[in-house]
């Protein structure tokens, strides 16, 4: 029937069925599937290499910065092992991302910057992602009408959509006039705008899964609210949340960035250099196009991990799909319904089986059948 | 012998997923004469939908491929017809009905508009607006029809409850075709149409919906109507309702259909010829009555066994063993052979002839064919 | 079957209210609502099943839900083994949960996507666990509460008898204004409630009607309205004289008990000393079982009672660590089947559990579940629109339409014989494999109207081929056939028109002239 020979590989079975594998190596299972499903998907892949290396990248720097810093911000954080003696010099083998005037090598600086920005983008994240995923899941789970759960949800979605209100850019500058420069108003503005993105999403999912007939089967076992909300709601809300928190690092990144650009976030030169605030200052005060390379590294450095944080978010979606998951790992079509208890005219089995293998192999090594 | 209406030579059709390929229809053959009905049946997953929406190519073409045969429509084969000009093969020869009707449906448009729009290309084709790719015969005009006489229960309202009571509105949009839709309307029954012209798809019942796609399937006067289980997703009275209809259609209308079903009882009211198919094969076909009385393939014998309301004695109910294969796994030799209880060894090697001539009757509609190595022996099975 | 009843229903309704929005609240519509199962009386005895069949709004669904306790009855009353399941609320009604369980319609959304078929099937267990564990520690402390409580009452009661007993006169005078005022009350209710019935029936008498009749002139609204007053009127003063009469025998039963002599101070003694002495003795002191607390389950006893359990619905043992979405449609069905086993309902509401099947694994389901009550005797209700699988499976069956019950009986009387027009319109309605029905036409035209606010009369009545003109008016009850007390119908002309067969309801097509050929025309053919 089939003209051109597809490439499929067939699930080898046993006789009469597929015993699964037993419990104690479910682990290896798991780690094996991952494995699968990057090879499956490079995008994906990508996206957790770049991940990976950042954090181990902001791990080393906050741990034992002389590894890979080396030359250290303004501040002596770091260990010169021969002072900057190329100043206003473009890339080199000595300065891999160029000097500044003011003695500083770009490349220390971003990497000095690395932690920092790491931390806070991941922190507002998830923050916004527990408080929010909270308020979401109490708004959505007790949102029944005249009661106190129904009120209580009303309550926290106008107070939700109150603060959707914010911008959080225009906010940030308000915060500044107020208590002035510094991270802190940076983090304050970011985290107030925030958490209401996460009350909206978990809340429209909650009420979805609310719904389904496997919560109210679980009802009609008697099983617990609180048990419910853990097992069966938590779990099944957790899928498109969590891609979406992996999603959002970067964007807050980005964000906690453009504060910073603006004026409203940690100045340049300080105690702690910062990406969006280099790229400010030397905006402000040099000719870019001569000196080029004083914001193009750190405006890479924000853009890589924006763009590993979001590949490493679009993979997660199939990881965590057991669906997904075992359809990529295992390249050939699902089990087979589990059969009867045996049923008269049953075929033998095993011979068929070893047929078709047979068969399997000469098609594979071109022979005809 | 007038040309067939439809002419399904050997079509294939398999499905390549990421997990692996799916044969959903493997080596069909089947004929519909001008005029006549053909039923298809068969259980979930055996190919039936697939088989409909193949064609009018429907279906999305990366994951489905054409692997074989030909798709003859009034002479014209389907398949090798590049995508860009498909729009020109559809609705106007070929109309569709599918299973449910609210999502069959454009939930923003009005009735009036929906069917508006079906009159408007077809008129517009039939003025040489648009490209046609076929010009077929119109088989039928409506427009100087004699309005059915009412029958008495059948001629009460069919409005639902729900319905706007102020409803005596100008139409504003294409008023043009006014008086086609209501002619339409009235061609499905719907006794009051004025009523319902200006209301939404989920505003009406699933009865009255199914009538609205019927009449539009109908105002495009095709030569082939393809109904998919157009009851399945109505209740039990309201698809006696729809039944009748189709049947009083039937006898009304001369376009052929091909009407798609895993109800057996609902076939054998409206089916002149029956095709049983089972994982993707066409296992028996033939006159309807025929089947009917002594199926040739143990399969249509096993489903006939099954259907409830057929069936006299106490517990218990006799049922097929196993399962329906996996597409993608299908068991060598004939299909059906681990499920069979006639299967012998030459079952699992060969699949047998595809639809080998049993029996033809003079008179008959055509000729009973069944692909079973043991066609014969089938009558002797309980 | 015989014994006393599992399960008991008594006009049981459920009213899904439809929230009124700030428009409606401006122009004054009333509120409305979804009447979704209206007055329901029903038995289930152990071991028996019982079918609720109807179409797409007849209410078999929620009634299903409501008999489980997932939806809150509205009204009525539910007697579960003789106990009021409608009362029993928090852990309580947990507890209980375990003896009526649900199989649910949709194979793919029954089971938790995310958990393995032993954490699903497992489930009810953990939590019929939990609950024993709370019932073992909470029943001795209800017991000792009620004690106490009921220890209080008697301590009240006897104070209040032996203050009678000394004051008689005074006990007689008291008795006498309480059951006074309890009369006048009674009767100011039965007033009002005749006022409002009238009221009602004269308010829908002249509502504007949809499409059908006419609207009522305004010379006859007038003329109704006048009779409305005069009947509200003559009743209250029938109910005033009434009142005037009660309050002079009232008077004059006070007057009497003047006459009744004081108790003499010997009699008091004594009375004063069995006083004592009874609250001395106090109420018998209260039995509190030793119920022992099972062990917390553990994972590996949920395994293997899941393992256990598999095998009863036609599931190999080894699927313990398989996820749902690995499963065929009817595959899935056994799971949640095991999972509403393994706790040993008594009853299990089966809502639809075939209609997402084929038919052959249909059939393989449903001869399961027969062999499973045959061995276990868990009695089931069994909510379908396949007359087939009730036919096949059901003992007794419901016909049910807009909520209400048309007829109820055994299932071969109901189905060979139906007597009420719309179960006739049902069985005629149901496609029969059948060559000769091609030239048949069905009969019953409409739709299934709406389920906001049902007008009174018959529902059936604007589809009904044998209507008359009182069945828009009166409701009928659901009446015991003479002579067949355990047939039920609903129809207030039942008897005449029992002997017409389903099959009238489809009547004959005249063939077209030169017609395509196909099956010869018949007679409509018999239907069963």
């Amino acid at each position: 029937m089939a003209a051109t020979p597809l490439k499929v590989r067939r699930h080898r079975r046993g006789s009469g069925g597929t015993p699964p594998r037993p419990v104690g190596r479910s682990v290896w299972r798991s780690v094996r599937g991952l494995y699968r499903v990057m090879r499956a998907n490079p995008l994906t892949f990508i996206g957790f290499l770049l991940v990976a290396i950042i954090l181990i990248l902001a791990l080393i720097v906050i741990v034992d910065p002389a590894l890979i810093v080396p030359y250290g911000a303004a501040q002596n954080t770091g260990v010169y092992k021969q002072p900057p003696t190329l100043l206003q010099w473009p890339p080199s083998i000595q300065h891999p991302f160029g000097t500044d005037q003011g003695g500083l090598d770009i490349y220390s600086e971003v990497m000095l910057a690395l932690p920092l920005d790491l931390g806070i983008g991941i922190g507002i994240a998830a923050f916004a992602l527990i408080a929010g995923g909270a308020l979401g899941l109490i708004a959505g789970f007790w949102d029944q009408p005249r009661t106190l759960g129904g009120a209580l949800s009303v309550v926290i979605m106008r107070t939700t959509d109150v603060f959707l209100a914010f911008p959080s850019l225009v906010l940030a500058l308000a915060i500044v006039a107020s208590i002035g420069r510094g991270v802190w108003a940076a983090i304050l503005a970011i985290m107030i705008t925030w958490w209401p993105y996460y009350v909206r999403l978990v809340r429209g999912e909650t009420l979805a899964v609310k719904h389904l007939p496997y919560v109210t089967a679980a009802r009609a076992a008697g099983v617990r609210d609180t048990r419910i909300l853990t097992r069966h709601v938590l779990r099944n809300v957790l899928e498109p949340v969590v891609v979406y928190f992996t999603l959002d690092i970067g964007t807050v990144l980005v964000t906690f960035s453009t504060i910073s650009f603006v004026g409203a976030g940690i100045p340049f030169p300080g105690k702690v250099p910062e990406w969006g605030s280099m790229m400010s200052f030397y905006q402000q005060n040099y000719v870019l196009s001569t000196y080029w390379w004083y914001i193009t590294f750190p405006a890479i450095a924000i853009f890589m991990s924006a763009l590993a944080f979001s590949l490493l978010g679009d993979g997660l979606r199939d990881v965590l799909d057991p669906r997904t998951r075992r359809a990529l790992a295992e390249s050939s079509s699902f089990h087979e319904p589990p059969a009867e208890v045996p049923q008269p005219a049953a075929t033998p089995d095993a011979a068929e089986a070893e047929e078709e293998e047979i068969e399997e192999e000469a098609r594979e090594a071109g022979v005809a059948a | 012998m007038t040309q067939p209406v439809l002419s399904i030579e050997h079509l294939s059709i398999d499905y390549e997923v990421g997990a692996g390929v799916f044969h959903a229809v493997s080596d069909v053959s089947l004929v519909v004469p001008p005029g006549r009905v053909v039923g298809i049946v068969g259980e979930t997953g055996c190919g039936k939908s697939t088989l409909a929406q193949a064609i009018p190519r429907l279906l999305p073409e990366p994951p489905a491929h054409y692997r074989s045969g030909k798709i003859i429509f009034q002479g014209t084969d389907l398949i090798p017809v590049p995508r860009g000009k498909l729009p020109q093969v559809r609705g106007t020869g070929i109309g569709m009905i599918f299973q449910e009707p609210l999502n069959s449906l454009n939930p923003a448009f009005r009735v009036f508009d929906q069917i508006a729009e079906a009159i408007q290309m077809r008129h517009w084709r039939e003025e040489g607006i648009l490209p046609v790719f076929h010009p077929g015969p119109t088989p039928f005009d409506y427009t100087h029809r004699p309005l059915p006489e009412p029958v008495d229960v059948l001629s009460r309202p069919v409005v639902p409850g729900n319905a706007k009571a102020a409803v005596a509105k100008k139409v504003r949009t294409r008023s043009d075709f006014r008086k086609e839709v209501l002619e339409y309307l009235r061609l499905v029954r719907i006794n009051d149409p004025e009523t319902i012209l200006d209301l939404y798809p989920h505003e009406l019942s699933g009865g009255m919906r199914q009538r609205i796609m019927i009449a539009m399937a109908l105002s495009g006067k095709p030569a082939l109507l393809i109904a998919d289980e157009p009851t399945s997703a109505l209740d039990v009275t309201i698809q006696a309702q729809v039944l009748t209809l189709m049947k009083e259609l039937i006898d009304e209308v001369q376009a052929s259909i091909l009407y798609i079903s895993h109800d057996l009882g609902v076939v054998a009211e409206t089916a002149d010829d029956l095709g049983v198919m089972y994982a993707g094969q066409l296992v028996e076909f033939g006159p309807v009555a025929e089947i009917f009385e002594a199926p040739r393939h143990p399969y249509t014998k096993s489903l006939l066994r099954s259907i409830p309301t057929r069936y006299k004695s106490d517990w218990p109910m006799p049922t097929i063993p196993g399962a329906v294969p996996n597409l993608s796994r299908l068991p060598r030799g004939c299909r059906f052979h681990p499920r069979c209880s006639l299967a012998k060894p030459i079952c699992a090697q060969d699949p047998g002839p595809v639809l080998r001539v049993i029996e033809a009757r003079a008179g008959s509609s055509s000729s009973h064919q069944a692909s079973c190595h043991f066609a014969e022996e089938v009558a002797s099975l309980p | 079957m015989t014994g006393p009843p599992l399960l008991e229903t008594e006009g049981v309704a459920k009213f899904f209210p439809i929230v009124r929005t700030v428009a409606d609240i401006v122009t004054g519509r009333r509120a409305r609502a979804i009447h979704a199962v209206d007055g329901v009386s029903i038995t289930v005895r152990a071991g028996e099943t019982v079918g609720l069949i109807g179409e797409s709004g007849s209410g078999k669904t929620t009634l299903g839900w409501v008999v489980a306790r997932l939806h809150e009855a509205t009204s009525g009353a539910i007697r579960f083994e003789g106990r009021d399941i409608l009362a029993l609320e928090g852990a309580e009604l947990r507890y209980w949960r375990h003896n009526i369980q649900v199989v649910f319609q949709d194979p793919v959304g029954s089971l938790d996507p995310r958990l393995t078929v032993w954490q699903i099937v497992g489930e009810p267990l953990q939590a019929q666990n939990q609950m024993q564990r709370w019932f073992a520690v909470h029943e001795p402390r209800r017991i000792r509460r009620d004690y106490r409580i009921a220890s209080r009452k008697e301590h009240k009661r006897l104070t209040r008898e032996f203050q009678d007993a000394v004051h008689p006169k005074a006990a007689a005078r008291r008795k006498l204004t309480d059951d006074y005022h309890n009369g006048v009350a009674e009767r100011a209710k039965l007033l009002e409630a005749d006022r409002e019935r009238w009221t009602d029936e004269y308010q829908i008498a002249v509502r504007p009607s949809r499409g059908g009749t006419p609207p009522i002139p305004a010379a006859e609204r007038q003329r109704r309205h006048a009779e409305l007053q005069a009947r509200v009127r003559d009743r209250t003063t029938r109910a005033k004289a009434e009142e005037k009469r009660l309050g002079v025998e009232y008077r004059a039963a006070l007057k009497q008990t003047s006459q009744i002599p004081p108790v003499p101070p010997p009699e008091r003694q004594r009375l004063h000393d069995e006083y004592r002495a009874a609250l001395k003795r106090g109420l018998p002191p209260p039995v509190i079982p030793k119920i022992p607390k099972p062990p917390r389950i553990d994972r590996e006893m949920i395994r293997a009672k899941v393992q256990e359990a598999l095998p009863l619905v036609g599931l190999m043992p080894e699927i313990l660590d398989q996820y749902p979405h690995e499963f065929s449609g009817g595959g899935r069905q056994r799971i949640s089947l095991a999972r509403a086993l393994i706790v040993n309902p008594k009853l299990i509401v089966l809502d639809e559990p075939t209609s997402a099947l084929d038919v052959a694994v249909q059939a393989q389901i449903l001869n399961r579940l027969i062999e499973l009550q045959r061995e276990r005797g868990i009695a089931y209700i069994l909510i379908t629109h396949n007359v087939a699988a009730v036919r096949f499976v059901a003992d007794r069956v419901a016909v049910m339409y807009l909520g209400q019950i048309v007829e109820l009986g055994p299932v071969r009387q109901v189905l060979e014989r139906p007597v009420h027009p719309y179960t006739k319109a049902l069985l005629a309605a149901l496609p029969v494999a059948d060559v000769r029905r091609r030239r048949t036409r069905f009969r019953i035209g409409g739709d299934i109207p709406t389920l906001i606010d049902p007008k009174p009369g018959c529902r059936f009545a604007p589809r009904c081929p044998f209507v008359e003109e009182g069945c828009r008016t009166t409701d009928p009850a659901l009446l015991p056939r003479p002579g067949a007390p355990d047939h039920q119908v609903a129809c207030l002309r039942a008897e005449e028109v029992a002997d017409i067969s389903p099959a009238e309801l489809l009547e004959t097509r005249p063939s077209p002239a030169g017609s395509t050929g196909g099956a010869p025309a018949a007679a409509a053919p018999s239907v069963s």
